[in-house]
């Protein structure tokens, strides 16, 4: 018995040390060797310069040996040169306010029975951060590790002199790995020159958008999805920095999935036809769970107006989502996601100008029309075009169309 | 055998048909039944007046007959008066990014099948909502439908005019349901007034370098997490900028919170209350804990603060200490604990940025106190955890209005090092 004991302690010892020499293992690979800095992009103000790169999920694990992907980390390098004659000081929090401090990211990768090593990762990851003040004359470089966004990510770089002057760099980095929604779309070809018509004039433009058709279709066009309560105006660019800068979230395509645990985020959006074509784009704003999401669809119309691209839009916000069998249901009252936007817009400082036109046709809560999915909205009817801007507009700024009278406005809404 | 069957078969629908029955009621109660409206707190801005009542988790369940909180749906009742010449609008979004639209409430508080209230349900919550506009000379209220805050409540209500303009109304309302552990403590007669010591802002810098370094446990002999904090403003201030930072309050333990914050430990919950350990300055526990809550119960921001016997002309200065947990680990003292960063520094300075980038960072400085503890040769806290430090604790200034974040000022007593 007790030599049967010796032996399987014998066994145990055996198996912890290889278990513990398997894992042990940390090789970081030197960051000039991993090529993430060929995408960084760089800002220059007052004498300061800043250049971020996002790095994939490859290249952290690569410049890490860490799968930090897997966790919802993801670093951001920054490179900041001060040439100017004050300091400067950087806050991570600016950039991420829930950001992961270094030695939070090292204790999550650490290992059992590896004290050595969880002591070289710690060193590691302390270096690679950064913060605090940069020197005049000098150049700083690090990484700040942020929660996971796929698509397209912004942050801001806030620096705050010792003058107190902050200055800002927002960038606008597409991630690597998510194939977004437009990936395929060439707006460039979508209409012949033929097919394009062009306003200069309000009257007009209102005009066409209330002839547009109230609802988007299913694939066949035999049947009526949900309304197009929706346009944009501004061009693709300045249309997607808008809903970026907005907290919204690209979504995926059909043909490649998207990872599991980011499919309540990033899962592609269901198809609604219009033009005889699935929407070109479609964003999403995720709030705490699936059944809380606000989804977008868009479509870029033939319609320009004073040179500029008119997107035309659906948006609703999904109040029960179930993936098996897929299957989803609108806040009936399809206004209120159309209020949520114009307000969204409205506080990011990305809107210009606003006003409502007819063309959805109205349905009351009584009498509510019905969705592809045979659930029940009803609306009062109107769409709600919105000017976008690339330039932050302040509040008192924003100009409001006397078309049709907001239904807000009105006196007993 | 067969006969056993057969009698659960009988059962066993009389039981789904009683627990039916038993839930399916929607008997809301009017809003003069509940008396949630005697807390109401009221502002007033040129000829508009705002005023704004939180029911508890209990008072909405009467008056909305269904358990709102339970399904993380908290009501916040409005009244606003406008005397003006023009009509105004309200802002849901303003008040909370992640509102819940009337139907969408009512939708989560749905019953699990089709039942004719399901429908009822949708209509009292879609006629209860806030009204969006309000017309020149009147007075409107109801309901906006917003995420769970417990503790203390606080929120903005901004009104927009014809000129587009925004005047914003931010209230902070208490949320009764919770214990925070600052309630049963009279701030007035922690000191006779013979040991309240008053400093101008040379004097204080001097005085603070001499406060202990670190917390210790209760007996005193050993030294805990350092003192790497210093809050000056009134308890109200103090209180409003954490909260507007989105800090949280912490409940004093008792056996709802020490439940609560078991189920959380098992199973990686968010309860954002939970109980914090004691640590001791001045021969007594910490007066106010908060704690900011991210993804588990072991990824927290921890701050714990005493009231010194220490004003700067006239201003209360608190002492704390401030730290981020990274995870769970086994000890041999208490089982399982939280460790920290042992990086307190960032830690530190996180909360410089977090209160800064929530407007309520007056002035900022640094000075001497803690003893520096390089990286390669780190201290203990009580539980046995390492931390390293620049031996810098951080002076915050803190206001209860917003401020300008370019107004803020950096008085240069001490620079950190990186």
């Amino acid at each position: 018995m007790q030599s049967y004991l010796d032996r399987c302690g014998l066994v145990l010892f055996v198996v912890l040390s290889l278990t513990a020499y398997g894992c042990a293992s940390f090789n970081p690979r030197p960051i000039d060797q991993v090529p993430f800095q060929t995408r960084a992009q760089t800002q220059s103000e007052n004498n300061v310069r800043v250049t971020a790169a996002v790095l994939s999920a490859q290249e952290s694990k690569a410049v890490f040996d860490l799968d930090l992907y897997k966790k919802g980390i993801q670093p951001i390098w920054l490179e900041i040169q001060n040439n100017d004659e004050e300091r400067v000081w950087f806050a991570p929090a600016g950039v991420d306010r829930g950001y992961f401090s270094p030695l939070e990211v090292a204790y999550m990768h650490h290992r059992s029975f590896a004290k050595e090593t969880n002591n070289k990762i710690d060193k590691y990851l302390h270096k690679q951060g950064i913060r605090g003040h940069i020197e005049p004359g000098t150049l700083r470089s690090g990484f700040v590790f942020t929660n996971l966004d796929l698509g397209t990510k912004i942050f801001n770089v806030d620096l705050v002199g010792d003058d107190q002057q902050i200055r800002t760099f927002t960038f606008f980095i597409s991630v690597p790995g998510l194939k977004v929604s437009y990936a395929d779309v060439d707006f460039a070809n979508l209409y012949s020159k033929d097919e394009m018509v062009s306003y200069e004039g309000k009257k007009d433009l209102r005009k066409a958008l209330e002839n547009l058709p109230c609802c988007s279709k299913n694939e066949d066009g035999t049947k009526q999805a949900d309304p197009l309560n929706l346009v944009i105006i501004g061009n693709g660019k300045t249309v997607h920095q808008a809903l970026i800068r907005s907290g919204w979230d690209e979504t995926g395509t059909m043909e490649r999935s998207v990872a599991v645990t980011e499919q309540y985020r990033y899962g592609p959006v269901s198809p609604f036809y219009l033009y005889g074509r699935p929407q070109d784009a479609a964003f999403r704003k995720t709030r705490e769970a699936a059944d809380e999401r606000n989804h977008l669809r868009l479509w870029l119309s033939p319609i320009r107006y004073k040179g500029e691209q008119v997107w035309v839009g659906q948006i609703s916000r999904d109040i029960k989502v179930r993936y098996i069998p897929n299957k989803f249901q609108i806040e009936p009252l399809v206004d209120e996601a159309r209020t949520y936007i114009l307000q969204d817009l409205w506080y990011s400082q990305t809107l210009a100008k606003f006003g409502y036109v007819k063309g959805v046709g109205a349905a009351s809560m009584s009498k509510p029309r019905k969705t592809l999915q045979e659930d029940p909205y009803f609306t009062d009817g109107y769409r709600l075009v919105l000017w976008v801007s690339r330039k932050p507009i302040s509040f008192s700024e924003v100009e409001a169309l006397h078309w049709e009278v907001p239904p807000f406005r009105k006196k007993d809404f | 055998m067969p006969n056993t069957i057969r009698i659960c078969w009988i059962i066993l629908p009389l039981i789904f048909i009683l627990f039916v029955s038993g839930c399916a009621t929607f008997n809301p109660r009017t809003e003069e039944e509940v008396p949630f409206r005697e807390r109401a707190q009221t502002q007033e801005k040129g000829n508009v007046q705002v005023t704004a009542a939180v029911p508890s988790a209990e008072e909405s369940k009467r008056l909305f007959g269904v358990d709102i909180y339970g399904r993380g749906v908290q009501p916040i009742w409005l009244e606003i008066e406008n005397e003006d010449e023009d009509p105004v609008y309200f802002l849901p979004l303003g008040l909370d990014p992640n509102y819940f639209s009337p139907i969408e409430a009512a939708f989560v508080n749905h019953f699990g099948f089709k039942t004719p209230f399901n429908e009822e349900m949708n209509r009292f919550f879609y006629e209860r909502r806030k009204s969006i506009r309000i017309a020149p000379r009147s007075v409107m209220s109801g309901f906006v439908y917003t995420p769970v805050d417990e503790g203390t409540k606080a929120f903005n209500v901004d009104l927009l005019g014809e000129d587009h303009e925004i005047r914003t109304f931010t209230f902070f309302i208490n949320v009764p349901g919770i214990r925070p552990d600052h309630q049963d403590i009279d701030f007035e007669a922690l000191y006779p007034k013979a040991q309240i010591v008053s400093y101008e802002e040379q004097g204080l810098r001097k005085a603070l370098e001499r406060v202990p370094c670190c917390t210790t446990n209760k007996e005193g002999t050993e030294q805990g997490d350092p003192l790497n904090l210093v809050v000056i403003g009134d308890q109200d201030e103090v209180h409003n900028a954490f909260i507007r930072a989105g800090w949280d309050e912490t409940e004093i333990i008792y056996r709802a919170s020490a439940w609560k914050t078991g189920m959380s430990f098992l199973f990686g919950g968010r309860y954002r209350y939970s109980p914090i350990s004691p640590l001791y300055v001045y021969g007594r526990r910490q007066d106010v804990s908060f704690q900011k809550a991210r993804g588990t119960i072991h990824e927290r921001n921890h701050l714990r603060l005493w009231l010194s016997p220490m004003r700067l002309n006239g201003k209360p200065v608190w002492v704390g200490q401030i730290s981020r947990d990274i995870g769970v680990r086994f000890t041999t003292k208490t089982i399982l604990t939280h460790k920290i960063d042992p990086d307190v520094d960032e830690t530190r300075d996180f909360l410089i940025q977090d209160l800064w980038y929530s407007q309520g960072l007056l002035k900022l400085a640094y000075v001497k106190g803690v003893g520096p503890a390089p990286i390669s040769a780190p201290r203990g806290n009580l539980t046995g955890d390492p931390y390293f430090s620049d031996g810098l604790r951080a002076v915050l200034w803190v206001s209860r209005d917003r401020l300008d974040m370019e107004a803020v000022e950096f008085i240069e007593w001490e620079l950190p090092p990186r």
